[in-house]
């Protein structure tokens, strides 16, 4: 069923401490009074790091058959272009020339 | 193996059954009665525009006695509301997806039930649930809701237009019939992946079955985001924030209408998909049954429906080119929605090839997919129109709209439905229906129908606008009176003419002729067991030898070849040669409750892809928005973001240890992980006691609104969650309990570190950007 090794508790422990320290990071950035552009990106970039940590181990991806990637992979798939389809008519409305 | 002569009390064996046959009945009898008073709502629509304002001739004074049988103007709204509403969430769903899909996919594929029972019965009684708080709607004072099932909002959304509470009614058994199709969808994608019989590749599995999984996946990827829109409505109304109103009637700035409508669509498209699948792939088998051929194209249209199905997700703007939606986002979506037309023709084609020199036997459900065949054509063809934007300016909200979505979802959809019925029925009860019955029902149906939607969309290129009461108040609309009258007439016959139906239904059932295994003559595996068949389905598991489609083969004086006949190779001409045979399962790699758990996951991602996606375009598209760290309190939201990743840490030890069979640390670890999401919990309500106190209410800012909308779903999960895994941690006191179950907490876990990977987005880009 596994293709893979199994993640020993030590590895659980190191994912663990990877996680805590990436939240204490983003708390500190967001008071390091950066650009909001800036911030976003870095807090953007680190959830999506801590996302991937637990993903992959906790959730297991990383132990699976690669094909398990579709099933997360298609709805954030189109999650991701219904969101930007958003843009035109929510985000940019207050500019909007038509 | 199981016990085949179980006996089972009456109210195991009928009401709370996990059989998957008696839960399709119970959906079935559910379905229809709604469907039932769904046609009287639209016999009293036709009615009133037909005679407006005039009593409703037969059952007016039984419907309406206190004004002498006359809808009141009030009404007419909650009628075409709810009857919209009631057709396709608790008619054509429950019997499409409920009654066929449960009944047909686990026979079809020789599977003994569905991979998850319980979870079965349970999505039964949610049904069940959500059509009782459908029905009290019509009940409360001012009555049931009457914003069009659309529910656009700020009509539905604001308690100052709409005050009674038909419309939170109408959204919570949206909810529960929501759930029930999920867990629905769940189960039949677990089933039709995991458990075919051995030796049924993916390519042997009947059309009917494709089309159940393709309205599945459907199900799960889309309904979660219109239940986020509906919360949001239910949340303006009741809460006290505005996500979907704009203007005068919002109290405070940054709520956008659009956002409903795109929310909406972006499910309801997919939606008309849902509810045409299973009807497309019960077609498909039938004509092929009923032409003594192979269905034409086999690849091709399992290819065609998946393509359709990918294509639905992505067009849901074509609903809205009149809304004042950005015209270029327009174009798009007119491109991406005349695309379909390309799968839709091919499938349509190879119904063609399957029917071409056939030896068609014109039984009643070959008749009604013939039908099926006809109205969809219309159907199909009049949505090409619809979908040009420039054309679409003139026609929508008018009756040819109405006209074109009846021809593909009431038409088609009415007569599967009774393809399904006429074709099932053997199987399900034992008793064939009457066959001459049957064919003056589908003549007069048929006739009727096209009567009734042809003319819509006739009166609608007059101009004829939907959902008003009163088209004589137009001077336009009095040379097209007459043909509201007519429709009128007609209606009524087609809702005559069911009597017939509903008299052949229950005559047979007492009465009927026995009918034997194969009645149809068909080859698919399930017509090799008795009708109805025993509790399990086969009594020794079948073995499948060819696809469900093998007409017109010379075979010991019959035309066909049984999926289950071992020469099936030799006859057919195939190379499926015994080495080649399929397990039965595609997804070896992944066990059934973690199968059960991902696809229940994709629905979960889809949720807070509303709600995280409402929350970002809603704040990219705001003029102002404050720092967060000025109004949380992030040090908290801090120690609680620590304390939800030591819970999957846990957890994760947990799971560890069931693997090895460690019960006693397995437990601990549960409790651990229960309490740390109980702490977590707990500092929650407390943040939000404190910052409420402070000012920072859920209505007092959009800010505000998102985020206890967004922590408190997330909340909900983590109670949820903690409910899981408290069950476990009881389950977990019996020693057998991780060498049976440990896939069973594994699945648990997915979810549990899901709502904690949510927490982490929402931690980011809520609480500290
Ligand atoms: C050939 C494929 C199809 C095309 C190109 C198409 C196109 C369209 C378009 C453009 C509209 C919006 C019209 C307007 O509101 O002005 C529409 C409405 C609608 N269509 Fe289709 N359609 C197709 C197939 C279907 C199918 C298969 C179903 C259902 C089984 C369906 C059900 C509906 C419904 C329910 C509405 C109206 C919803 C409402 O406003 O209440 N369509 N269609
Ligand atoms: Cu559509």
């Amino acid at each position: 069923m596994m293709n893979q090794k199994q993640p020993t508790i030590k590895s659980y422990l190191g994912i663990f401490g990877w996680l805590v320290v990436l939240t204490v990071i983003e708390i500190v950035a967001a008071n390091l009074g950066l650009p909001k552009l800036a911030l976003a990106i870095f807090l953007v970039g680190t959830a999506l790091a801590k996302v991937l940590l637990i993903a992959l181990y906790f959730m297991h991806l990383k132990f699976e058959s690669g094909l398990i990637w579709w099933i997360p992979g298609i709805p954030m798939a189109l999650a991701v272009f219904f969101v930007l389809m958003l843009f035109p008519d929510i985000v940019y409305h207050l500019t909007n020339k038509y | 193996m199981h016990n085949k002569t179980s006996k089972k009390s009456f109210i195991r064996k009928y009401i709370f059954s996990t059989d998957h046959k008696v839960i399709a009945i119970q959906y079935l009898m559910v379905g229809l009665l709604f469907l039932a008073g769904g046609g009287m709502m639209a016999y009293v629509i036709r009615m009133q525009v037909a005679n407006p304002w005039q009593p409703i001739p037969f059952i007016g004074q039984i419907l309406f006695p206190q004004t002498g049988g006359i809808v009141m103007p009030e009404v007419y709204p909650m009628l075409f509301t709810m009857h919209g509403g009631i057709m396709v969430f608790f008619a054509v769903t429950p019997i499409l997806l409920g009654a066929l899909g449960n009944y047909t996919l686990p026979l079809e594929i020789g599977a003994e039930d569905m991979a998850f029972p319980r979870l079965n019965m349970q999505s039964f009684w949610f049904l069940f649930l959500g059509s009782v708080l459908i029905i009290v709607s019509f009940f409360v004072p001012q009555g049931a809701a009457g914003t069009g099932w659309t529910l656009y909002t700020p009509l539905s959304s604001s308690l100052k237009v709409n005050p009674g509470w038909g419309v939170d009614l109408f959204i919570l058994g949206l909810a529960l019939d929501a759930v029930s199709i999920l867990m629905g969808g769940v189960n039949y994608l677990t089933t039709f992946f995991k458990m075919r019989a051995k030796g049924m590749k993916l390519t042997q599995a009947p059309l009917t079955s494709w089309g159940v999984v393709f309205a599945s996946v459907l199900n799960t990827l889309w309904l979660p985001l219109v239940a986020a829109a509906l919360f949001m409505v239910l949340s303006d109304r009741r809460l006290g924030t505005a996500f979907f109103v704009a203007g005068p009637l919002a109290p405070v700035a940054g709520g956008q209408v659009l956002l409903f409508q795109h929310l909406f669509w972006g499910f309801g498209h997919p939606e008309v998909y849902i509810i045409i699948l299973p009807v497309w792939g019960l077609v498909g088998d039938l004509l092929s049954v009923f032409s003594r051929k192979p269905a034409f194209g086999y690849k091709a249209t399992v290819g065609c429906m998946f393509t359709i199905c990918s294509l639905s997700g992505i067009v849901w703007g074509h609903h809205m080119f009149t809304s004042g939606m950005n015209p270029l986002v327009g174009k798009a979506f007119m491109f991406l929605t005349i695309t379909i037309s390309v799968p839709t023709a091919i499938f349509f084609l190879n119904w063609l090839g399957t029917l071409w020199k056939g030896s068609i036997r014109f039984t009643v459900p070959m008749l009604f997919s013939l039908g099926v065949m006809f109205v969809f054509a219309i159907g199909g063809l009049t949505g090409l129109f619809n979908a040009v934007q420039t054309l679409d300016i003139y026609i929508h909200d008018t009756y040819v709209v109405v006209g074109h979505f009846h021809y593909t979802l009431a038409a088609s959809v009415l007569l599967g439905v009774f393809a399904f019925v006429y074709f099932w029925f053997p199987k399900m009860f034992g008793r064939e229906m009457n066959q001459a019955l049957g064919k003056i029902h589908f003549v007069l149906t048929f006739i009727f129908v096209n009567l009734v939607f042809f003319t819509m969309m006739y009166v609608g290129l007059h101009g004829h606008m939907r959902r008003i009461a009163d088209p004589t108040a137009y001077e336009f609309l009095k040379p097209v009176q007459h043909l509201n009258v007519f429709m009128g007439k007609m209606t009524g016959l087609l809702v005559l003419t069911q009597f017939i139906f509903f008299f052949n239904f229950v005559y047979s059932l007492f009465f009927g002729k026995k009918a034997g295994e194969n009645p149809w003559d068909a080859a698919g595996v399930v017509w090799t067991t008795s009708s109805p068949p025993p509790e399990h389905n086969y009594n020794t598991p079948p073995q499948i030898y060819c696809g469900p489609h093998e007409y017109g083969i010379e075979n010991n004086g019959k035309d066909y070849v049984a999926q289950t006949n071992p020469k099936a190779a030799e006859l057919t001409g195939a190379k499926n040669t015994q080495s080649q045979v399929d397990s039965g399962d595609t997804l070896p790699w992944l066990n059934i409750a973690k199968t059960g758990m991902w696809s229940f996951l994709i629905s979960e991602i889809m949720l807070f892809t509303g709600l995280i996606g409402s929350y970002i375009v809603l704040r990219l598209g705001s003029a102002s928005w404050p720092n967060p760290s000025e109004i949380l309190n992030t040090t908290l939201l801090g120690i609680n973001t620590f304390i939800l990743i030591c819970s999957s840490l846990t957890l994760v030890l947990g799971v560890h240890h069931a693997h090895a069979g460690n019960q006693k640390e397995l437990r601990k670890y549960l409790l651990l992980t229960i309490l740390l999401g109980s702490a977590f919990l707990g500092i929650k309500i407390f943040d939000y006691h404190h910052m409420w106190e402070h000012g920072f209410t859920m209505g007092g800012s959009l800010f505000g609104s998102c985020y206890y909308l967004l922590t408190g779903f997330h909340g909900l999960h983590v109670l949820s969650g903690i409910i899981v895994m408290l069950y476990l941690w009881v389950a977990a006191g019996n020693k057998e309990f991780c060498t049976v179950h440990s896939s069973r907490i594994e699945a648990s876990g997915l979810y549990w570190h899901f709502i904690d990977l949510i927490w982490v987005i929402l931690f980011a880009i809520l609480c500290l950007l």
